[in-house]
């Protein structure tokens, strides 16, 4: 009954801001950007905010922050954050991952705590474990939904939430088993300490609903990766109306556009078979330690291009991919943007 | 032909039951149980719901369900629906050497019941066993003598696929790396690409379920990009009903097609939800595409 009530409050009140802010020229739509997408922005940071603020984004997700020293792109988390407000752009979350071991606990909550702290200082209010291959048993993926309840603690204490991103590889069931890791996942950390970020692209790889997964947990997923195949609203997958309807129904205002490099064909072909392999890994409840050694192993050869955004830093080539990457997102913000249901 | 611009405002004004709908088909697998209850009041309500076409499935034993198939087409052009494709699948699903005559018969006489039918495409929607390159040979071969006898009967003849099209299979000479790791080269071929490079484009056209492309990981516009003749029909399928899940982008599909001139398209419904009849489903589904922008 109260939770009812509130929610028509919570509707009426949308109702109200949105026939407001209507016919407003200047008003500006919540957009967000996966700074993952810029390839090359190191090679011109300012140069690819002031772009990405001339695009229309609003916040940011960043992907650059190293745990290891603590420095966001070499700049401290406070300077980072600053250059981002120059812009009048917000970082509101965080890709980042520490030290993630059930044998050390205290060690990997150490290593979290550090994490957190730095993204407090820029003000982030999400920070989010970007990809895992879990333990291919009940009792191992336990220990793990245990030890992300506990990094969560640790960044609840800093006022920060925590969450985890799926790829498809969440999508296959835990070994002799008919649940997918996703639903275990979601059913075995504790709501106050983990939400999910819901990447709607690879869902949809995983061959699962986005749409029907907003609405079984419409209290978990509380950020979107809005991703296609490169350019947003351009392949014949993903309904982006259904999926921003019934997110803003949820009650979450936060999203971010994440892009790939610009892929060949063939180098599509390839990225998509590696995450395949990291797929068949996780449904056989493989390591990751195999899978690294073995790409090692066959990596490229010489006379072989690497994937893009890999490889050589030399900077023609940076300044080139951070052109190329910064045309391509700024097409997702334009059709986000003239896309009326993105509000 | 299902779902073409056909102009129906001739037709709208003498019949007021098409009046203001589109030319939409449905492939009848999407309420086959509660169809064949009883087959004329059910195509009745296909026609009230303002589908124009249909395409079959059922076929077996030279019948359509209990019915001949004359007294059947009658049934469904008596509810004012015209039956346009049909889905059949023959009876072996491994070619070999030894079977192929056995498949080559079996097409004969499908053929003949399906110009009985009235049908202007007649379509296999399984996948025949593919592992190797010398088992696409084989399949191209059988499919061609498919699309041959249908030919001469002024039939065309396609295939459906699902998302199993698009696993990958090692390249001529080459071995596909296995264990994990052992993914960057090579990546193989998609067995759908050697299918359409298998198969004589005189012969065989392809009718692609949009739904199962994507959850082959594929994107439908990128093959009609890449086959924008031999991709002549779609399966127009979501999760349930159309528009309702957050996997298919209609609009891009729908404008894409007729860019490249695809106007035939089915509707399919698999997965009724709960609460639901088929007849509900199909009903949602014609609805939706009546109402969107994009679809002619």
């Amino acid at each position: 009954m109260k939770k009812s009530l509130v929610l028509c409050v919570v509707a009426v009140l949308a109702l109200f801001s949105s026939s407001a802010s209507f016919g407003a020229v200047n008003a500006k739509k919540h957009i967000g950007i996966a700074t993952y997408s810029v390839k090359g922005l190191e090679s011109n940071i300012e140069g690819a905010f002031k772009a990405l603020a001339d695009d229309g984004y609003v916040v940011m997700e960043i992907s650059n922050y190293d745990a290891n020293t603590g420095l966001v792109a070499g700049y401290k988390p406070t300077e980072y954050a600053a250059l981002a407000k120059k812009y009048g752009m917000e970082i509101i979350s965080s890709h980042a991952r520490g030290k993630f071991d059930v044998k050390d606990v205290e060690g990997t909550l150490a290593a979290w705590g550090k994490v957190f702290d730095d993204h407090k200082i820029m003000g982030c209010k999400y920070v989010v474990f970007p990809m895992n291959i879990w333990s291919g048993t009940v009792e191992g993926l336990k220990a793990e939904c245990d030890l992300m309840n506990k990094i969560g603690e640790e960044a609840n204490k800093r006022g920060i939430k925590f969450g985890y991103h799926n790829h498809h590889i969440e999508f296959v069931n835990i070994p002799n088993t008919n649940q997918l890791y996703e639903d275990f996942l979601i059913a075995n950390t504790d709501p106050d300490k983990v939400f999910f970020q819901m990447d709607v692209y690879w869902i949809t790889v995983g061959g699962q609903d986005p749409v029907a997964y907003l609405k079984k947990y419409p209290t978990r997923f509380k950020l979107l990766h809005i991703k296609d195949e490169y350019v947003v609203g351009e392949t014949g997958k993903i309904n982006y109306e259904a999926i921003f309807n019934q997110f803003y129904k949820n009650g979450n205002t936060d999203w971010f556009v994440e892009m790939e490099a610009k892929m060949t064909k063939e180098q599509r072909e390839q990225s998509m078979a590696m995450m395949n392999q990291m797929k068949n890994i996780q449904a056989q409840g493989g390591n990751m330690a195999d899978f690294m050694a073995n790409m090692m192993k066959n990596r490229p050869k010489d006379g072989q291009a690497p994937p893009p955004g890999f490889g050589p830093q030399d900077p023609k080539v940076q300044a080139e991919m951070l052109k190329t990457s910064l045309e391509g997102i700024k097409l997702s913000a334009d059709f986000l943007l003239k896309s009326d249901f993105v509000k | 032909m299902a779902g073409s611009i056909a102009p129906v405002i001739a037709s709208a004004k003498t019949t007021p039951m098409g009046a203001g709908k589109k030319a939409i088909g449905l492939q009848i697998y999407s309420l086959m149980k509660e169809l064949t209850e009883n087959v004329p009041a059910g195509m009745k309500k296909i026609k009230e719901i303002g589908y124009s076409t249909i395409e079959l499935a059922g076929y077996n034993n030279r019948k359509m369900g209990d019915y001949d198939v004359s007294e059947y087409r009658k049934i469904v052009e008596d509810a004012g629906l015209k039956i346009t494709s049909a889905h059949v699948n023959p009876p072996e699903r491994t070619y070999t050497k030894e079977n192929t005559t056995k498949i080559s018969d079996w097409w004969k006489q499908t053929v003949e019941d399906h110009v009985k039918l009235g049908v202007g495409r007649l379509i296999q929607p399984g996948m025949p066993t593919i592992e190797t390159q010398d088992d696409v040979k084989l399949v191209g071969e059988v499919f061609n003598n498919a699309g041959e006898i249908a030919k001469a009967a002024g039939i065309k003849w396609g295939y459906h696929n699902h998302n199993m099209e698009f696993k990958r299979i090692a390249k001529p000479g080459e071995t596909l790396p296995t264990g994990p790791g052992a993914i960057l080269r090579p990546v193989g071929d998609i067995v759908y690409d050697l299918m359409m490079e298998a198969t004589d484009p005189s012969l065989v056209f392809f009718e692609m379920d949009v739904y199962w492309t994507v959850m082959g990981q594929m994107d439908p516009l990128d093959y009609f990009e890449k086959y924008p003749t031999r991709i002549q029909v779609l399966h127009i399928k979501d999760r349930s009903v159309l528009g309702q899940s957050g996997m298919m982008n209609f609009e891009n599909i729908f404008k894409k097609a007729y860019s490249i001139g695809i106007n035939e398209f089915y509707v399919e419904i698999e997965k009724i939800k709960a609460n639901m009849t088929q007849f509900e489903g199909v009903k949602g589904c014609f609805d939706y595409l009546n109402n969107a922008s994009f679809v002619k």
